[in-house]
């Protein structure tokens, strides 16, 4: 459709001469949508034309009218919809008592749960046995994965090279985690320790005093084993056996270990 | 044309009467609050339900709007028939899923006549061409409004040389735009939703 914005709006505003006029009125009247045009034009013009009336004064109305609304439509909120808004404020402060409540339960659950967790790894962790056993892994693994094909004939006090064949009998007995024999071992070979009768090339004796603590550990005696770490740091013997004493003192001395035993 | 006693309200409007706007606000702010509360609305909603109504009819002051029944009649279907377009409205875009039926057949705010139908529907033509016209680029709402319009004291139309003049612009560049700016807006009104001719 061809726009004819400038001829219709010069025939509205008269600024056209008679036979121009003329001649568009009857275009218009055989003409649907130049019609249509000429409507549209004169709908802009009534608008352009109110707005321009209204525009200033329909401000100032507007202000007057925002105030009287506030006055009457505030007043009117008293009734239901403040209380509706109470009904609100008290539902927001219901939720949020019990909102404290459901935090404090979480918190009470998540403490309760982390105290069980604690109890558990230290009943785990620090009985004597599993003490003992997390020091007998940390042995020289040569100790613990012996496999050798030895014949293990009843050790011969007669015999020079008795201490030896205790030590031999010791690490099979530690191997096998018979801390028992381990410690009656032990306790033979550092009874006889001195005696010049026995070799002792292959006997080391801070070893063994090491060995028969964890034993003694293992076998729940927890003082004893206590008090054979301190002889073992009074002694010369090498730092990793002190290291190891002193850990092993601090550990049994720790609240877990008296807790979990 | 007989007047009604309550034109008294409409040009309250037009001469911006406080005390007779309060009035209105005071006789009528009830029933406008139960009819928009009771058909799915609010205080807030109603408040400016009832201000839009005003407006409107200010706008019809303007124009030598003459008052033949009662102004609690004609306001309050006024009202409702904002209310209910609102609630089209606010349909169309699934924001609130309202009864319609609930409000359509609500009856205690009486019939709206086709009359008002008509008059609300150019208010709403004329709100849409206000916002369109605003939307134009400055200089195309400056020559727009000093063409079209007539002279406020003549009541004739301005040559457009004149026109060129008031703008401090050339002839052909004022008519050149004036053709342009018309029918962008007349194009901005034509493709908007809302538009229902003019």
């Amino acid at each position: 459709m061809k726009e004819r914005h400038d001829e219709l709006l010069d025939y509205l505003a008269g600024r056209m001469t008679i036979d121009q006029s003329k001649a568009i009125e009857s275009e218009l009247k055989s003409d649907p949508q130049l019609q249509q045009q000429l409507a549209e034009l004169k709908d802009l013009r009534r608008h352009l034309e109110l707005h321009r009336k209204t525009e200033k004064k329909e401000e100032v109305l507007r202000q007057q009218l925002d105030r009287f609304g506030d006055k009457y439509f505030a007043a009117e909120q008293s009734g239901a919809e403040q209380s509706a808004v109470q009904e609100t404020k008290v539902k927001r402060m219901h939720s949020s008592t019990s909102g404290t409540w459901k935090r404090i339960l979480m918190a009470a659950c998540l403490m309760l749960f982390a105290i069980c967790a604690t109890s558990w790894w230290a009943k785990n962790s620090y009985t004597n046995q599993n003490l003992a056993h997390s020091y007998w892994q940390d042995l020289d693994s040569s100790q613990r994965s012996y496999q050798g094909t030895y014949h293990f004939p009843q050790a011969n006090p007669n015999q020079k090279d008795y201490l030896e064949q205790l030590v031999v009998h010791t690490e099979k007995a530690f191997r096998e985690k018979d801390f028992e024999a381990a410690n009656q071992h032990i306790s033979a070979i550092l009874k006889r320790k001195d005696d010049p009768k026995y070799d002792k090339k292959t006997v080391n004796i801070e070893r063994l005093q090491w060995n028969q603590i964890v034993c003694l550990l293992a076998l729940g005696k927890t003082e004893q084993a206590r008090q054979a770490a301190r002889d073992l740091l009074k002694t010369n013997t090498s730092l990793k056996y002190k290291d190891l004493s002193k850990n092993l003192l601090k550990d049994t001395d720790s609240r877990f270990f008296q807790w979990a035993n | 044309m007989k007047s009604h006693s309550d034109q008294k309200y409409i040009e309250a409007l037009k001469q911006q009467d406080a005390k007779l706007i309060e009035e209105i606000y005071a006789k009528y702010s009830g029933l406008i609050r139960n009819h928009v509360v009771n058909n799915s609305g609010t205080v807030s909603d109603a408040k400016d339900v009832f201000q839009e109504a005003l407006v409107a009819l200010y706008h019809k002051a303007e124009q030598g709007f003459v008052l033949e029944s009662s102004f609690k009649a004609y306001f309050t279907a006024m009202c409702r028939y904002i209310w209910l377009d609102r609630i089209r409205d606010k349909k169309r875009k699934k924001e609130k899923e309202v009864s319609f039926r609930e409000v359509t057949n609500s009856t205690d705010l009486g019939e709206v006549s086709e009359e008002l139908i008509s008059s609300m529907l150019k208010e709403q033509q004329f709100q849409l061409f206000r916002e369109k016209f605003a939307e134009l680029p400055p200089h195309c709402r400056e020559i727009i409004g000093v063409s079209l319009l007539t002279d406020q004291h003549t009541g004739k139309a301005i040559p457009l040389k004149e026109v060129a003049e008031q703008l401090g612009r050339e002839y052909g560049y004022v008519r050149k735009e004036k053709s342009l700016c018309i029918k962008k807006l007349i194009a901005a009104v034509r493709e908007d939703s809302r538009y229902k001719g003019f």
